[in-house]
């Protein structure tokens, strides 16, 4: 248990938690010693409330919702090339996946015997 | 009003003025001579305020010109998300009588109808200068309000 | 008795890494503002302009929305700021080694890095407007990007240490300070650290979340971003932490690539007390802070437009990677051949 306390140390570095934890718990208290000088109130239940949406108003929140899908459209869009090559590749057909997974197989199997096994 | 209570919006006018932040309400013709209040030659910045994009990180709501019956609706709503200590100005004839468009069916005629209003800078638009007096005298009024609690 | 001395030292030290940070971080923040505004050709506000912005967003009032989760939303900026305080704790200050040296090396900073953006982006989830989900989104698109180049030159850098001083602990960055990168390598080498100076540049920029890559709290395009629900004392401690961590960012830069000391010079015409060079050097340090970050946050702000989430991916995983890819393959070559 008080082993716990010692500094984690490897061959290229060294790592505390503890005192991280202990350090942050700190820095925690002085962000709420300057949060708590500010104010504390405001009108609960009027317009306040309600998330900003140019000034209209969100029917239901259902309709508000943004899908996560939209995470991917950055990649996709910037790794273009790569993405249009892999759907041609893709095609639905359990034939050419099994051919995929045998040729990927044996190649990887002729470098491991080639280069691979120690004598 | 109570003593205290005066005390404490003097300090938060106080604090207010020196960086007043504004929404970005910028629709209708009394704006056109706003936009280079934010450019280089009339810098607004000088003096502390910015141009915030979101009502609820604003104090100070710029209506300028006239509001459709339409828009007025997302006016009063954003007035209303807008976190207190706020300041509402009026740039324009058309929020103090509806001005230009006195008898349009479309658009209202008075802006303190639907939201209080604390200065109104006349003009068909009002020059980028008038602006900046707007905001000296809110900063006087400011100062004299302060003056004016610790005198007692 | 040292026990007592120890806990006293370890409560103490965040509270002054806290000080530096946010108040030359304030001040770092008005100097910018005032530097854009010339570079604009505007006159700009007071150098104090920050310390009036922070005092009024401190007095206004704190909305939680209706749809938040509330324990998370008020959260969040108070961990993001902790964190960026704790991460000062393992960079040397100037001359100062750090304060809690021998107990984090440079994979707990690549960490620490992430976790302010880390708290906000939640902070922005638990926020429930769709603005703010929207912004949260594209800060996860401009983490991911910025993963590879980041943990990539790192890793190049401490392998090339790891191969000349096999005795000394390569991720620690007391190795990167006693022993200056420029001094270390030939000329393919100091081509590589050259290029990986610069992506390190361009990551501070990102991981600052500035322009050109300010996707997440984009101004004009999603209303605030991440940031849209948040008023008062939340946007006060994150306007603060936003100014601790072009600190933190050129703190690190400035201990990996430019650890040197400017009282040695003075010191070879004028015999300099240990207080009188102790200052010079902290002052040297502060002026070099302010230069990395003016490279990496005024100049980028005034010369560039906001990329496009894809132009951010690209940039990142296309020429940036393979930048630090070939920057990493020329310090191979140099290690090996020796030039």
């Amino acid at each position: 248990m008080v082993g716990a306390l010692n500094t984690y140390v490897t061959p290229s570095g060294f790592w505390n938690p503890i005192l991280w934890l202990i350090a942050f718990l700190i820095s925690l208290l002085l962000a709420y010693i300057i949060w708590s000088r500010g104010e504390k109130s405001y009108k609960k239940e009027t317009e306040q409330v309600k998330p900003f949406f140019a000034g209209n108003v969100i029917e239901s929140k259902e309709r508000a919702h943004v899908r996560a899908h939209n995470i991917y459209w950055g990649f996709v869009e910037a790794l273009r090339p790569y993405y249009m090559a892999l759907k041609r590749i893709h095609t639905g057909d359990v034939n050419d996946y099994v051919a995929w997974f045998i040729g990927v197989t044996s190649f990887m199997l002729i470098i491991y015997f080639l280069w691979g096994v120690k004598p | 009003m109570v003593e205290t209570e005066k005390k404490v919006m003097a300090r938060k006018l106080g604090r207010l003025v020196r960086a007043v932040w504004i929404f970005n309400w910028f629709n209708s013709c009394g704006c056109t001579e706003l936009l280079p209040v934010v450019s280089s030659r009339y810098d607004m910045e000088r003096f502390g305020l910015i141009i915030v994009d979101n009502p609820k990180h604003a104090d100070c709501l710029i209506i300028t010109g006239y509001q459709t019956i339409k828009s007025i609706k997302r006016v009063v709503r954003i007035y209303n998300q807008m976190p207190d200590p706020k300041v509402v100005m009026a740039l324009g004839s058309c929020p103090i009588t509806g001005g230009m468009y006195w008898d349009s069916y479309n658009t209202i005629k008075r802006l303190s109808d639907y939201i209080p209003v604390h200065m109104y800078v006349p003009g068909c638009p009002p020059r980028p200068e008038a602006v900046f007096q707007a905001v000296g005298l809110l900063v006087e009024h400011v100062r004299k309000l302060k003056e004016e609690v610790s005198r007692k | 008795m040292m026990y007592v001395l120890l806990a006293l030292y370890i409560i103490a030290a965040p509270f002054i890494v806290g000080a530096l940070g946010i108040l030359y971080g304030m001040v770092l923040k008005g100097i910018d503002r005032k530097l854009t505004a010339r570079m604009q050709g505007r006159v700009g506000p007071p150098l104090r302009q920050p310390f009036y912005d922070v005092l009024k967003l401190l007095e206004k009032e704190c909305i939680i929305p209706e749809n938040a989760v509330k324990w998370l939303f008020n959260a969040a900026p108070l961990i993001a700021l902790a964190a960026s305080i704790t991460t000062l704790l393992y960079l040397p200050i100037g001359p100062f080694p750090p304060l809690f040296s021998g107990n984090g090396d440079l994979i707990v900073i690549l960490y620490l890095l992430e976790v302010p953006c880390l708290a906000i982006l939640a902070g922005g989830f638990a926020a429930g407007s769709p603005y703010s989900t929207v912004g949260s989104q594209r800060e996860m698109v401009l983490m991911i990007s910025c993963e590879f180049p980041l943990a990539a030159a790192i890793i190049a850098l401490a392998w090339k240490y790891s191969s000349i001083y096999p005795g000394l602990k390569a991720f620690s960055l007391t190795t990167f300070v006693n022993n200056p990168i420029w001094n270390n390598v030939g000329v393919l080498g100091f081509i590589g650290v050259g290029i990986l100076l610069i992506v390190m540049l361009a990551l501070s920029t990102s991981g600052l979340g500035r322009l050109p890559f300010d996707i997440a709290e984009a101004g004009t395009e999603i209303s605030g971003g991440m940031l849209v629900e948040y008023t008062g004392r939340n946007l006060g401690i994150l306007y603060i932490n936003d100014a601790v961590r072009v600190v933190v960012f050129a703190t690190l830069i400035n201990a990996m690539f430019f650890p040197y000391k400017l009282s040695p010079l003075i010191a070879n015409y004028v015999a300099l007390p240990l207080a009188a060079s102790l200052t010079i050097d902290f002052l040297f340090y502060l002026f070099k802070v302010f230069l990395i970050a003016f490279v990496t946050v005024t100049l980028m702000r005034v010369a560039f437009p906001r990329y496009r989430v894809d132009d951010v991916v690209k940039f990142y995983w296309g020429i940036a990677g393979l930048a630090t890819l070939a920057a990493l393959i020329l310090i191979v070559m140099d290690t090996f051949f020796g030039w």
